[in-house]
């Protein structure tokens, strides 16, 4: 009878000990997943020799002419040709298109008008463009335009 | 030799009729009859068993050790506050506040009733000990003290199972350490 | 002298009667004991939760989360709760925010030490961070006294290289699964 005492006591006592012995540690996996995608940005850039451009850098740039007319003066970076029926003024404007996580060697850059012009007539590198279709023409990456 | 009788009248009375009837019986024809009155009072009496619950064994329902007497253990094995560890496998375990945390099991009551017209019977339960500060004990979410026996029921029925939630619940401050209670619980025929 | 006996009498059967009656209405009861036992073991506990301003944990408020970031890259969209803090020329980083909570119960400690590493080597191009500390196969830590039983925001980084597949850049088209191991300390 003693021993089953004892037993019992020390059956107790290891269940308290082993209760006793503080779990100080606490671990965690975090399983992070993504996919990466190859990318391509395009930025106007202002020209040195064209409209200082506000919003350069950005993909939402604006080109202000200021007042154009066939005989007055013309503001800084805008260059005009005159003819007996019409007269043209243009700006040089740098594209900069980026590449990310590609191999693609060039780009194709294409432009269109957002809303119909019936009175004048608008080009891009020479390219004419309208609000109906877009226009384009091959690049390099990072190249100005 | 000193034989000192101590007989009183009745005493004498019923010597004097054994003797009669001895020498009738030796006389062979005659005849005798005697009678015997026996008395008694019969009390009725309730008794009190814990039973394991027929879902015993599933979540919430553990099972008694000497399930059938009234004198049972209910092992609700190890459990801590943190990462809701338990290791028992047929408690219910749960986070019951930001800082507590409760183990409970069912089990089943029955008290049976002999010569008694109660119709029924009231329960009460009340533990052995002070538990540890942050350390509750409930039956059916009624905390029990050891200062007294706390009501459970009013009007319980006799002969039908009875089921009762054992539940403990812990601080989180609560240092390791094994939780011994008895709960006595007590029937009252109405 | 009989009508001492008769009330002597009375008395008698009035109280047998008492006592019959006693013996009818006696409180009948009946005592069981039931023999508790919790052991209580103290410890810690590590969980991730998601983070308001990040992206939804799966798993969330165990200790085996996941956190998708879905498609990424340099000037695509991105998913919610995902952003890109930078983009340079070399590479760009997204980032998402997600919650450490810990959990201690029977100790005496206030605060604990959170480290981390990666589970293996990041795959190529890509690098790991949590709260600005890059992240390898050695454990680095990253709190230290952090308060328990509160959500505790972190920062994870993925910093891509902007170069092509093939060319120091990471695959792409393809998810990449990283396991970050976290270990929370008791001070």
């Amino acid at each position: 009878m003693r021993k089953v005492v004892l037993l019992t006591i020390f059956a107790a006592l290891m269940m308290i000990s082993s209760a006793a012995v503080a779990q100080t540690t606490a671990n965690g996996t975090l399983t992070v997943t993504a996919t990466v995608n190859g990318s391509i940005q395009l930025v106007f850039n202002s020209d040195a020799a064209g409209v200082a451009l506000t919003g350069s850098g950005t993909n939402a740039a604006t080109l202000a002419f200021g007042n154009v007319s066939a005989f007055g003066a013309v503001g800084a970076g805008v260059v005009r040709t005159t003819t007996a029926t019409n007269f043209t003024v243009s700006s040089a404007v740098d594209v900069q298109v980026s590449k990310t996580n590609s191999a693609s060697a060039n780009y194709t850059l294409t432009a269109q008008l957002g809303a119909a012009d019936a009175v004048n007539a608008w080009t891009v590198g020479g390219t004419p463009v309208t609000n109906a279709s877009a226009a384009g023409q091959r690049n390099r990456y990072q190249q100005h335009h | 030799m000193n034989c000192r009788f101590n007989l009183d009248g009745r005493k004498v009375l019923l010597i004097l009729s054994a003797m009669l009837c001895l020498l009738a019986a030796s006389a062979g024809a005659q005849t005798s009859s005697g009678q015997l009155t026996i008395t008694m009072s019969v009390q009725s009496s309730i008794s009190l068993v814990f039973q394991d619950n027929p879902s015993v064994g599933t979540t919430g329902f553990c099972p008694l050790t000497n399930a059938g007497t009234n004198n049972v253990g209910l092992d609700l094995g190890t459990a801590a506050f943190p990462g809701n560890f338990h290791t028992s496998t047929c408690v219910n375990y749960q986070h019951i506040t930001a800082a507590f945390y409760e183990v409970r099991s069912a089990f089943d009551v029955v008290v049976s009733k002999a010569n008694s017209s109660s119709p029924n019977y009231r329960l009460a339960a009340q533990i052995s000990t002070p538990p540890p500060n942050g350390v509750v004990w409930l039956v059916n979410n009624v905390t029990l003290t050891n200062t007294g026996f706390t009501a459970l029921d009013a009007a319980d029925n006799f002969g039908q199972r009875i089921t009762k939630t054992l539940q403990v619940q812990v601080r989180n401050n609560v240092p390791a350490q094994v939780l011994l209670e008895t709960i006595t619980f007590l029937a009252t025929a109405n | 002298m009989l009508k001492t006996y008769i009330s002597i009498m009375r008395g008698a059967a009035l109280a047998a009667m008492l006592l019959c009656g006693g013996s009818a209405l006696a409180q009948t009861t009946a005592t069981g004991v039931i023999n508790g036992v919790l052991i209580n073991k103290n410890g810690i506990s590590l969980q991730f939760d998601t983070d308001p301003a990040g992206v939804t944990l799966g798993a969330a408020g165990t200790n085996a989360a996941t956190a998708n970031f879905g498609a990424v890259s340099a000037f695509g969209p991105l998913a919610a709760g995902v952003t890109r803090p930078s983009v340079t020329a070399a590479n760009f980083t997204v980032r998402t925010i997600f919650d450490v909570q810990v959990i201690q119960g029977g100790l005496t400690s206030t605060t604990y030490t959170l480290t981390a590493n990666l589970a293996a080597a990041a795959p190529t191009g890509l690098s790991y961070k949590v709260d600005a500390v890059t992240l390898t196969t050695a454990s680095q830590t990253i709190q230290t006294n952090a308060g328990y039983n509160t959500d505790i925001a972190h920062n994870l980084d993925l910093v891509v290289s902007t170069a092509a597949p093939g060319a120091g850049g990471p695959a792409v088209g393809a998810p990449i699964t990283t396991t970050i191991n976290f270990t929370a300390t008791a001070n």
